[in-house]
């Protein structure tokens, strides 16, 4: 009666208006929980994603200008004073850390003379399993600058 | 009574249906636009993903040619010094980072080409460069790089004042130095200024031995643009290959180098002298260009006139063979040359000797009408006579004066031309106006003991010789060990020891003088451009004093020391020192106002005449011994208002002992790592930039740096 009155012109008759059951509604709602869901944890995925995405973005970035440093002569302990992130020596450094060293070595080639070698390697917290314990994963880089410099 | 509408009165079949077919379509649609939503949300979830991971390739991407561009600049740096640069290819593991270069033949510090494209970034306009190709693969990417090898002499290149760290850990200081602000020059400091006083009304600057920034100072020392790319020199060298130095607060873009030669033997050769020749100043357009030409073998031009000698003076000439147990002649030849004759002696497969036998036999060639001429005649394949080549394991010399079995002592007294232009040589030059070829060269008896007296007197050099050559070459070659008993006429050059002199070359000359201990006469050198240059080389000490030139001939003086004297508490000095007489006629003002001597004591002087001003543009370089950085060079004298001296001095402190109040006027500037100071307390040097040095910068030492540029 009351969606004839609302719709006095097409509902006059209770079959034309149709008109949702129970169950119709149920279901409807269960679906719609279904999609709400999906759409949360989908969401949450993102979030970890874009996370996982940025902390390995800033640790190559991060890394990229420590080599750089390295290249232009700075040491690793300068590297890691001048650059403005948190660094620490932990394996598994804390999140907004990074476990930022350097191995260096002197390479003598023939004809070039020494050549100073770094492998630098950086630990990062990429956010966190699907039970929400932290991931950390590394980056390993080849460096060398001129001793002569 | 309302009208029935007429569709009431037929409902449809379809009225009901349609509905839910529309509802559906519409869910349907829904779903469908739903879905590519989500479906690209998905596509961007994946792309984010795969940028991130593909950042870690443009990582090693960059990284590694990063890497090679290192590479190739320790390879370069390397060979910053060398005389040659080995080709070389160089792979990193794991492809992060390529570097290959050909070989690069010349000595890249001794390039004369300039770049006419400017670098508003290097650090002196008008470089010396030379531009070498190499590759550089990275991240899989190759490309074509070139490395521009820069030099220049800082000096001339806008700093006159240069400051650089002691390597023997003495303190490089500079009292009463400033440099003029109107000649837009800098100064350039490579010294850790940890205790610089740097308020221009102190000028006093000192520097510790720290060698890890550069600086500027304050405004009596303007920046040289912010202390611009000089990475700080170089610690502890060893051999070609190591130079180290630390960060200065600007990207190591340049290189600055001492350019570094441990010996200088190599390069002349296994006849070569001794020349040890070390430390951060590489003499370019000397020593180096040496090699070119080696004179005494005569590949480099025809010496023509050959100028000699008598062997006693105030006698006749007599060729006397008496016969006897040596193997001379029994017959005695006389031969009586009339004007205008010639008598010509052909020699082939033998050789020609005068021999003294008597006090009686001598040697004279009395007017300008008569010669002793050895020439070429003819076709034969013997027409080039040399006075060049002896056979090895003897003097190596074209023309000796030696002892035979006798003991006799070969005296060289001297030579003239013509008595109309018998001036001695502190008046003259030793090149004539328009070149000569001369050739004075008695060997005064090499293989004798060092103690043994010789002596040169009465040898005169005239501005104008008898011949009509133009070509301008002068060769002196004296070698054997003598003493000063007579103040001879090569004006002052009065070695108490042995020593040789030499020279030559197409519009050039030389003069060296060394220990005659070295049985080595190869002496090659250097280019065409009308330099004279002189090099004395005592073992114990020296004068050379009184040189002048005329015209527009520069001079070249390159005074040094035996490197291991036998009295080691003596303490030796290198001095080279350019004359530069383009556009400069006046010679009297060095001829007369420059003094150098050498002292036992190891000290080195350069006499400044009071009263007049130095207007010709010279270089004067000076290295002390390794060991040794506590001895002084002094410029002595008063009331000189202006020197035009570029100045460096390596491990070798200097002293200005001016007149009270006198201000030196320094156009050129010094270079160095030790002491400068003015004395008394009232005086001052001012330096100030020489904007035009002219060929001077071939013969500057230089600072060298690299650049690169990606094709």
């Amino acid at each position: 009666m009351a969606a004839m009155k609302i719709q006095p012109r097409h509902c006059s008759f209770r079959k034309a208006c149709g008109g949702y059951s129970l169950v119709e509604a149920i279901i409807a709602g269960f679906l719609l929980v279904i999609a709400i869901g999906a759409a949360a944890v989908l969401a949450h995925t993102i979030t970890v994603n874009e996370e996982s995405n940025s902390a390995l973005t800033r640790a190559l970035n991060t890394q990229e200008q420590a080599a750089r440093l390295y290249s232009l002569g700075l040491s690793p302990t300068q590297i890691t004073n001048i650059l403005p992130e948190l660094f620490t020596t932990n394996a598994l450094p804390a999140t907004k850390t990074l476990n930022l060293s350097f191995s260096v070595t002197n390479t003598n080639i023939t004809n070039v003379g020494i050549l100073e070698t770094a492998v630098g390697t950086i630990i990062y917290p990429a956010g966190v399993n699907a039970q929400g314990a932290a991931i950390h994963r590394t980056n390993v880089i080849n460096i060398v600058r001129p001793s002569i410099r | 009574m309302i009208a029935r509408h007429p569709f009431r009165k037929f409902r449809s079949p379809w009225r009901t249906k349609s509905r839910s077919g529309a509802a559906l379509l519409l869910a349907l649609m829904v779903v469908f636009a739903a879905s590519f939503v989500l479906a690209g949300w998905a596509m961007i979830l994946a792309s984010r993903s795969v940028t991130s991971e593909d950042a870690a390739l443009g990582q090693k991407r960059r990284i590694s040619y990063q890497n090679a561009k290192n590479i190739g600049l320790q390879w370069a740096r390397r060979g910053l010094g060398a005389n040659a640069i080995t080709n070389v290819t160089v792979s990193l593991t794991n492809n992060w980072g390529q570097f290959s270069a050909a070989t690069v033949a010349s000595n890249i510090l001794n390039t004369s080409l300039v770049d006419s494209r400017i670098n508003h970034f290097s650090p002196m306009p008008n470089v010396f460069t030379l531009p070498v190709s190499t590759t550089l693969v990275g991240g899989g990417v190759t490309n074509s790089n070139t490395f521009f090898f820069r030099s220049r002499s800082p000096l001339y290149g806008g700093y006159p004042l240069v400051a650089q760290t002691n390597t023997l850990g003495f303190t490089t200081n500079f009292s009463r130095v400033s440099v003029a602000t109107n000649g837009g020059g800098m100064a350039l400091m490579y010294a850790q200024p940890g205790t610089l006083a740097v308020a221009p009304a102190a000028t006093t600057y000192n520097s510790s031995t720290n060698r890890n920034v550069a600086n500027a100072l304050g405004s009596a020392f303007p920046a040289p643009i912010s202390a611009y790319p000089f990475t700080p020199l170089v610690s502890t060298p060893s051999g070609n290959t190591a130079y180290n130095g630390l960060l200065a607060g600007a990207p190591p873009r340049t290189f600055t180098i001492d350019a570094l030669r441990t010996a200088i033997n190599t390069a002349y050769g296994t006849n070569a002298l001794p020349v040890t020749d070390y430390g951060p100043y590489r003499m370019l357009g000397t020593l180096q260009d040496f090699k070119s030409v080696n004179v005494l073998s005569g590949t480099s031009g025809t010496i023509r006139h050959f100028i000699l000698i008598n062997t006693i003076p105030s006698s006749t000439l007599r060729y006397n063979g008496a016969g006897n147990a040596f193997g001379e002649p029994a017959n005695t030849y006389t031969f009586i040359l009339s004007t205008g004759q010639e008598f010509l002696i052909s020699i082939e497969g033998g050789w020609l000797r005068f021999n003294r036998k008597s006090n009686n036999s001598n040697l004279s060639l009395s007017s300008a009408t008569q010669y002793l001429r050895i020439e070429s005649r003819g076709n034969s394949p013997y027409r080039d006579p040399s006075l060049i080549n002896k056979p090895t394991g003897t003097n190596n010399v074209g023309i000796s004066m030696i002892d035979s079995g006798n003991q006799g002592t070969s005296r060289l007294i001297g030579m003239e031309i013509t008595n109309t232009e018998l001036v001695a040589l502190q008046d003259k030059s030793l090149l004539s106006d328009g070149g000569k070829y001369v050739i004075f060269a008695p060997d005064l008896g090499r293989s004798r003991a060092q103690t043994e007296d010789r002596t040169v007197e009465g040898a005169v050099i005239y501005n104008r010789l008898a011949y009509g050559d133009s070509s301008g070459i002068f060769f002196l070659l004296m070698n054997g060990p003598m003493t000063t008993t007579t103040y001879d006429a090569l004006g002052s050059i009065r070695p108490t020891d042995s020593f040789r002199v030499r020279a030559r070359v197409n519009g050039m000359s030389v003069v060296q003088i060394n220990s005659g201990a070295t049985p080595s006469f190869r002496y090659p050198f250097v280019d065409n451009n009308g330099v004279f240059a002189i090099r004395v080389e005592p073992t114990n000490s020296a004068k050379l004093r009184f040189l002048s030139t005329t015209n527009q001939t520069p001079l070249l003086v390159h005074v040094e020391q035996d490197e291991f004297p036998a009295d080691s508490s003596l303490q030796w000095r290198k001095v080279l020192m350019v004359f530069d007489s383009e556009n400069t006629l006046d010679v009297q003002a060095i001829g007369s106002s420059l003094t150098f001597s050498y002292f036992d004591a190891g000290d080195f002087d350069v006499g400044i005449d009071s009263g007049s001003d130095n207007t010709r543009p010279f270089v004067l370089s000076i290295a002390g011994r390794s060991s040794v950085n506590n001895t002084s060079t002094r410029f002595v004298g008063g009331g000189t208002r202006t020197w035009n001296m570029a100045l460096t001095l390596r491990d070798s402190p200097a002293t200005f002992e001016l007149s009270a109040n006198e201000a030196l006027r320094l156009i050129g500037g010094i270079r160095s790592n030790s002491r400068v100071e003015a004395t008394p307390s009232s005086a001052s040097l001012i330096l100030e930039r020489n904007t035009n040095p002219g060929a001077l910068e071939l013969f500057s030492d230089r600072m060298g740096w690299v650049e690169t540029w990606q094709q």
